[in-house]
């Protein structure tokens, strides 16, 4: 090989490289405009204002007593439903999976059902748990009339609907979490304490510590998702701290102290997130093989099997409740042909928001959660420093309030954007990658780790350029993940409301926001239907990708 | 890979379809109303139907209610997006006015309409509007022990349920109230309810959730939410206050409409007034439920109250807003900080 020919490949080498890092560049500065950029800009105003030593901005940074209690309150009914979920999850978890394993056959049908059937549930927009709530509550109180107990409620107290709508909307997170919690703990190693101990006894000193990083992730997800949610307490009359930066920026229309508003929050939130990421990467055991085969192996073992029983009935009775309310909702018969017909604009633009947010979150998720995995693959390739402030920026957006993003970016659209922007029905899909971007470049790098580094080590000896490498190796390795990123995306734009009410441009008719404003004059059939086509969107475009995943993996989940 | 690129190009299309070509920009008109959205969307389709012009609605949030949009159209003043505003109450919209956010339209409907119901300027026109009632749980509430004064209430604290009067029509009662009593005396009505323990909420919905359920005695609220519990059966009445000889009146809170200055379309939004005063949709919404007290005469009849004869708060809109500017600081240092 001659050396000018030698150094001409050399260069080419080069020059695909930087092409490949100034991708990579492109996407994590996509994802910061996207997702923390309108965030920062008035979170910007708020903190210059405190450095200032502004009394106005410290006022609003020290709580009055008034606030102090919201604060405080908001806390407590997040616990509240980070404590239930956790408790009823885990129990009903080991039900289910001993369940499971006990059946017949080395791979059991319901080692398929459990995980689909879970992230169907978790993919359900918030308010179809609420609108289910005051149908069951409507319901209940019918029943109890019709026997001649006049004095029954015609709702129940605000705070115990929107905690049971709260919580049995985030149970299945808790679910999945401590499934995987279960799963990843071996037979062997609580066998041989049952020898010793009693059950609840070996649960607690060997199961509960083994399955805890997992266990408290699922609970750290529930509860920041909880405290940063202001919809589902508006709903049932119930004020929350989170609400409070919504009436703060209607009040005044100065984003700057909604954003301070919102820095408890933030604070708070972010804590939970790093302290569950700390659990996790200190003590979370990576499951090998796919759920069913785990699942066949693991028989978990939980503290009592009178509780167990009992949490597994209450996730069943709940879910069969869910189901039951969803197909009375077909009973509407005639009227839902017409009611989609009648909303068929505001179904269309839904339907384009979601698959353009979808589409949008590919490409940033991909390449920031394959860098991701590359960083965690080759250490020496990058400092402690930098993968930390990498996935600072990746996992901060999950701390902000989405009320405060839907804030940002309606300031962001007002200050800067053309008229034709600002009045598009597109504006949305920007709150709807502000909220599940981070989401899809986590289900890409979960996807990514999954992969066996010996594969990409072995395809990397070709010395590939960076596009035949990412079309003919990592895009296909990634392509379950990029699969469920835009499933997840898709679900979560169809459902989102609270980033998208306040920065959605007029007129921009979306099912979310009118299942929401009627959702205010309580359950009805309009909702019922209009809640049903939203379930029904979701949930054929879960099935659909989990589909699609599963044939990738050859049937199994 | 292909069926993802199936996916891109149907999406792409439709995105096309979506976004307002230049040609169209000239029959559409945007309004924000803090109307609810189920009262108001049939009327909008109504005038969508009929002129061919493509409504684009930006409807409020429960909580921040009217002040919401109010604020932000304040904040878009230099950039109007919208070209209409519709609110359910009028305080608000003289807030508007004095704020230099309104633009002169009179539409032919004025000449019908009562006087006090439409600004001398012409920045905004009102029609029939709710009435303030106290809402009862009639199990909780005997008949001989239900107020008739809103100034007994205070004395009952703990047996009321009050939206947060900085918001809403609340916000117009607190204003009438401080016109009529003296801004001490109607600042000193709230402070007596919550320390007494009144239960301050988020809207005048919850207030009638809060009765009907029996979780608060009585509370105030407007007669289209008594009538949505009453409509369903709950146990619970509606009560006028202070009728008769002698007495404050209930204060009727009406719609207004008004045309913003520099609206991007001017014409459209002079049309959508002009349909939105007529007596045909004041009469369709009093049908629906949203009105209920008439501005002129009509054959409709409001579900709930047939056509009530009620003796109204004597307040005029210009002691209103004066009041109003006066009362609302006050009120959010006891309710907002």
């Amino acid at each position: 090989m001659t050396a000018p020919a030698a150094e001409s490949r050399r260069a080419a080498r080069r020059s695909r490289v930087t092409s490949a890092g100034s991708l990579v560049a492109t996407a994590w500065a996509f994802y910061v405009a996207v997702t923390l950029a309108p965030v920062l800009a008035v979170a910007g105003r708020g903190l210059a204002r405190l450095v200032a030593g502004d009394a106005e901005a410290w006022g609003l940074l020290l709580p009055s007593t008034r606030r102090l209690w919201l604060l405080v309150d908001s806390l407590a009914a997040s616990l509240a439903v980070t404590a239930f979920t956790t408790i009823i999850g885990m129990l009903a978890a080991a039900a289910f999976l001993r369940r499971i394993a006990a059946g017949d056959g080395a791979a059991p049908r319901g080692a398929s059902l459990l995980p689909a059937a879970l992230i169907l549930w978790a993919i359900t927009p918030p308010y179809l748990h609420a609108l289910v709530g005051m149908e069951a509550g409507n319901a209940l109180a019918a029943a109890l009339r019709a026997i001649g107990l006049t004095v029954a409620p015609a709702q129940w107290p605000g705070w115990l609907a929107a905690f049971a709508a709260q919580a049995f909307a985030l149970l299945p997170i808790s679910l999945a979490a401590a499934s995987v919690g279960l799963l990843g703990v071996g037979r062997a190693e609580f066998e041989a304490g049952r020898m010793l101990a009693g059950r609840g006894r070996v649960f607690l000193r060997v199961v509960l510590p083994l399955a805890a990083p997992a266990t408290a992730a699922g609970a750290a997800a529930v509860f920041v998702l909880a405290l940063l949610d202001h919809a589902t307490p508006s709903l049932f009359g119930r004020a929350s701290h989170a609400m409070e930066i919504v009436a703060e920026h209607a009040a005044t229309r100065l984003a700057w102290r909604a954003a301070i508003l919102a820095l408890p929050l933030i604070l708070i939130a972010g804590l939970a997130i790093a302290a569950a990421s700390i659990a996790v990467r200190r003590g979370g055991r990576a499951l090998t093989g796919t759920v069913a085969m785990r699942i066949a192996e693991a028989r978990p073992l939980g503290p009592s099997p009178v509780a167990e029983s009992l949490a597994a009935a209450i996730v069943l009775g709940y879910a069969a409740l869910f189901v039951g309310l969803a197909a009375a909702g077909l009973g509407l018969g005639t009227a839902l042909p017409r009611l989609i017909w009648e909303v068929r604009r505001d179904l269309a633009t839904t339907l384009v928001d979601a698959v353009l947010a979808g589409l949008l979150a590919l490409g940033p998720a991909a390449l920031i959660g394959w860098h991701l995995a590359a960083g965690e693959g080759r250490a020496a390739g990058r400092t402690v420093v930098g993968r930390g402030a990498a996935w600072v920026v990746v996992l901060l957006p999950l701390a902000v309030p989405p009320a405060l993003i839907g804030v940002g970016i309606a300031e962001v659209l007002a200050d800067h954007a053309p008229m034709a922007l600002r009045t598009s029905p597109l504006v949305a899909i920007w709150a709807h990658l502000a909220r599940f971007l981070p989401f899809a470049v986590l289900v890409v790098h979960a996807a990514v780790r999954r992969v066996d580094p010996a594969l990409i080590d072995a395809a990397r000896l070709h010395r590939p350029s960076a596009p035949a490498r990412w079309r003919r190796i990592e895009g296909p390795l990634s392509m379950s993940g990029l699969v469920a990123a835009f499933a997840l995306v898709f679900c979560g734009a169809v459902g989102e409301l609270e980033a998208t009410l306040l920065s959605a441009a007029p007129g921009a008719g979306l099912l979310s926001m009118r299942v929401f404003n009627y959702l205010h004059y309580g359950a009805s059939d309009t909702v019922a239907a209009l809640g049903l086509v939203l379930g029904a969107i979701v949930w054929v475009a879960a099935v659909t990708a989990l589909r699609a995943i599963g044939r990738r993996r050859g049937g199994e989940p | 890979m292909r069926k993802m690129f199936w996916i891109a190009a149907v999406a792409a299309v439709l995105a096309a379809l979506l976004v307002p070509r230049p040609g169209d920009e000239a029959r559409v008109v945007t309004v924000y109303t803090s109307v609810d959205q189920v009262f108001s969307e049939p009327i909008l389709k109504a005038f969508e139907e009929k002129t061919g012009i493509r409504v684009a609605a930006l409807y409020d949030a429960e909580a921040a209610k009217t002040v919401g949009l109010v604020n932000r159209l304040i904040a878009e003043k230099n950039a109007p997006l919208a070209d209409v505003f519709w609110n359910g109450e009028i305080l608000r919209t003289l807030a508007l006015k004095d704020e230099g956010v309104l633009d002169v339209h009179r539409p032919p409907a004025v000449g019908m309409l009562p006087p006090r119901l439409v600004d001398p300027d012409g920045h905004w026109t009102a029609i029939g509007g709710r009435a303030r009632v106290l809402l009862v749980n009639t199990r909780l509430v005997p008949r001989d022990r239900r107020p008739t004064s809103i100034l007994e209430l205070p004395a009952r604290a703990g047996e009321v349920a009050v939206a947060n009067p900085l918001f809403g029509s609340t916000s117009t009662h607190a204003a009438a109230l401080a016109a009529t009593l003296g801004v001490d005396r109607a600042v000193g009505f709230f402070v007596a309810l919550k320390a007494g323990g009144a239960q301050v909420v988020d809207g005048n919905a919850v207030v009638r959730d809060l009765v009907a359920a029996g979780r608060a005695p009585m509370g105030l609220t407007d007669t289209d939410d008594a009538c949505e519990a009453i409509g369903r059966g709950d146990p619970v009445a509606a009560v006028f206050l202070d009728q008769g000889l002698g007495g404050l009146g209930t204060l009727v809170v009406p719609n207004s409409v008004a045309l913003i200055r520099g609206a991007p379309h001017p014409q459209a939004a002079r049309a959508l007034i002009d349909f939105l005063t007529t007596p045909e949709t004041e009469a369709a919404l009093i049908t629906a439920g949203w009105i209920q007290i008439p501005s002129r005469p009509t054959a409709a009849t409001a579900p709930c109250y047939g056509t009530p004869t009620i003796d109204a708060m004597a307040v005029t809109m210009s002691a209103i807003r004066e009041a109003g500017s006066l009362v609302g600081p006050r009120l959010t240092e006891v309710f907002q900080r």
